[in-house]
């Protein structure tokens, strides 16, 4: 009869030995050993206070702030709702879009509270499917 | 088809599946109890005549699929090369009352005209000049060898399942010895996939440069690691492929170039500046980032198409030069999404030539008011999730989850088949059949308890021809 399957089902180095490591110390120490995003962004009002994400958003259906709302990029960490006062980052004018791309941000729109720095999609991205720790897979 | 109760076992096999990426087995039910996801022992027999008919049939509710798409993007505003086009395009912006992606999907307009660009990228009536590479898929369907199979739902997006599918179960069957023979070439034809899409997306894009890195990206929070096994084990394919391509192949193929793969999560692709002409970088440091020519993730679309830098991604898929090429391709979302189920239904429920592969399945508007057995899915539910099957209008069985915002789709209910074992035990499986670079080249199954097919469901073994 005809052979349906592959010819050989070999691996490689890298392959293998993370399926070593995970099963040493769970598939966690994968992703914990990984460089992740270490900053978040926040909108903020000009003393610091988290308002909320539409004051910093200049797209279309949304009036954005004027000039009074800013990002500020830092290691505040993530959960902090409108009203809690930062302390210390980097702050720059929402709609300064030379200052979004040099941080890896969209240069327009909506940044959520709480964003990963850099990560514009995936965990920390103010994803709403992502982030829930449920495979992503079908 | 009949499930074989009794089957070899082998010593050690938690460390042998751990060892070829299946980390993943071990977990916990909903009942809190452990459970072992992969079936070591129990598997399912085929009878070589009917995996030929599953392979036949799957092959043609492939071309279904790609003429229930057909119809869907022609009735977008933003196709330029609809048959409808005068009336179509006078129709304007896309809403749900101008577009039938807006209407039946719910997909933003801002990514029509991209699904639309992808969808006829390899059609050569609509050749746009540019190639959107696409190398996997996976068909649910109900089968119990008796009748036709019937399509589930299509994982056309970002199927899972695919080391244990390729790897596991192979080597199983080799270390077993058990039937002659197993339906499973996905490894060897997703080494051929690669080849020709990125052959054709380089013919396409001349301007590659000669040292090109294509990236693979997960989600880093998916903690069981399947997401990222999953991953590796694509990249790890593909590397082979390139890797093991002669210099006659990689002259002819790939322009004489140099590829290799690297692995990233997706909260690492770093969004430039598009209008100052950027698009998306491996790394955040003007200085050192790397740009993403071509990335294969699996990350579904419906979920990037939320995110803050969608629109930019969007936006970049435009420049047919420069913009980061996706796998799988944003044409996908029509796929993937339950929505597929009652477009093909529209299509074809009075072509008998076609529609037993089909459950007749409607659109929560459409749905019969006589209908009162079925099962109502979420269009964007995965794994089973906001799942429930009604029967005589009484909910019997459900399963819950986070979807549902998007709508429903509402599909005849067909039992799946029972294989009970020797102490009345039920196994109802669902197969999965691998369509690579739109062929079927394997299947898996899961089983499970009940009748709907979840997270909990267990990965079983095939093979063909046992006892002959």
């Amino acid at each position: 009869m005809t052979r349906r399957r592959s010819k050989r089902v070999e691996l490689g180095a890298r392959y293998l030995g993370l399926a070593a490591v995970a099963t040493l110390g769970g598939a966690a120490t994968l992703s914990c050993g990984s460089e992740q995003p270490q900053e978040q962004v926040y909108c903020t009002n000009a003393n610091g206070v988290v308002v909320d994400e539409d004051y910093c958003d200049d797209s279309s259906g949304h009036g954005g702030g004027g000039g009074f709302f800013f990002l500020n990029t830092g290691n505040h960490g993530y959960g902090h709702q409108p009203g809690h006062r930062l302390t210390g980052g980097q702050r720059f004018p929402y709609n300064d879009t030379g200052a979004r791309s040099r941080l890896g941000l969209p240069t327009t729109g909506k940044v959520g509270n709480g964003v990963a720095r850099g990560g514009g999609f995936g965990t920390g991205s103010g994803a709403k499917g992502g982030g829930t720790g449920a495979s992503t897979g079908s | 088809m009949r499930r074989v109760e009794i089957g070899k076992i082998r010593q050690a096999w938690r460390a042998t599946i751990a060892s070829q990426g299946l980390i993943y087995s071990e977990e916990v039910g909903a009942d809190g109890k452990p459970y072992d996801y992969w079936t070591e022992g129990p598997y399912y027999d085929f009878t070589s005549s009917e995996i030929e008919h599953l392979e036949h049939e799957m092959a043609k509710l492939f071309q279904m699929c790609i003429v229930a798409v057909d119809h869907v993007v022609e009735g977008c505003p933003q196709n330029p090369t609809s048959n409808a086009r005068a009336e179509v395009q006078a129709a304007g912006a896309c809403t749900p009352d101008t577009c039938l992606i807006s209407k039946w999907y719910g997909t933003p307009a801002f990514a029509h005209r991209e699904i639309i660009r992808s969808w006829y990228d390899d059609d050569a009536e609509n050749f746009s000049g540019d190639f959107s590479p696409s190398v996997i898929g996976r068909f649910d369907i109900r089968y119990d060898g008796n009748g036709p199979p019937k399509l589930l739902e299509f994982n056309a997006d970002t199927p899972t399942c695919l080391p244990e599918a390729a790897v596991v179960q192979w080597h199983w069957h080799e270390d077993t010895n058990q039937g002659r023979d197993q339906w499973n070439g996905i490894h060897d034809a997703l080494k051929d996939a690669w080849k020709r899409n990125i052959s054709k997306l380089i013919q396409a894009r001349p301007h590659l440069p000669q040292e090109l890195t294509i990236h693979f990206a997960c989600d880093a929070a998916e903690k069981s690691g399947e997401d990222l096994f999953n991953t590796e084990y694509m990249m790890e394919v593909a590397r082979q492929a390139f890797d093991e391509a002669s210099p006659e192949e990689t002259g002819q193929l790939f322009g004489g170039r140099k590829i290799r793969v690297k692995f990233l999560w997706m909260s690492d692709i770093a969004a430039g500046d598009v209008e100052a002409g950027d698009r998306f970088y491996e790394g955040t440091d003007p200085d050192t980032r790397q740009p993403i020519h071509i990335i294969y993730k699996l990350y579904p679309w419906e979920y990037m198409y939320e995110e803050p830098s969608a629109k930019q991604a969007f936006r970049d898929m435009g420049d047919h030069r420069n913009g980061t090429v996706w796998i799988e391709p944003p044409y996908k979302m029509l796929w993937s999404n339950k929505a597929l189920l009652a477009v093909l239904w529209k299509v074809y429920k009075d072509d008998p030539e076609h529609n037993y592969l089909l459950l007749p399945a409607y659109f929560a508007d459409e749905k019969p008011s006589d209908m009162t057995t079925y099962v109502k899915k979420a269009l964007l539910g995965r794994e089973g999730a906001n799942v429930s099957i009604v029967v005589d209008g009484d909910e019997v069985e459900s399963f819950g989850g986070p979807y549902g915002d998007e709508g429903y789709i509402y599909q005849e209910f067909a039992a799946l088949p029972d294989f009970p074992d020797s102490t009345g035990q039920s196994h109802y499986p669902v197969l999965g059949a691998w369509m690579i670079d739109g062929e079927p080249y394997g299947l898996n199954i899961r089983e499970s308890d009940g009748l709907i097919t979840t997270n909990y469901s267990r990965f079983a073994c095939h093979v063909i021809d046992s006892y002959l």
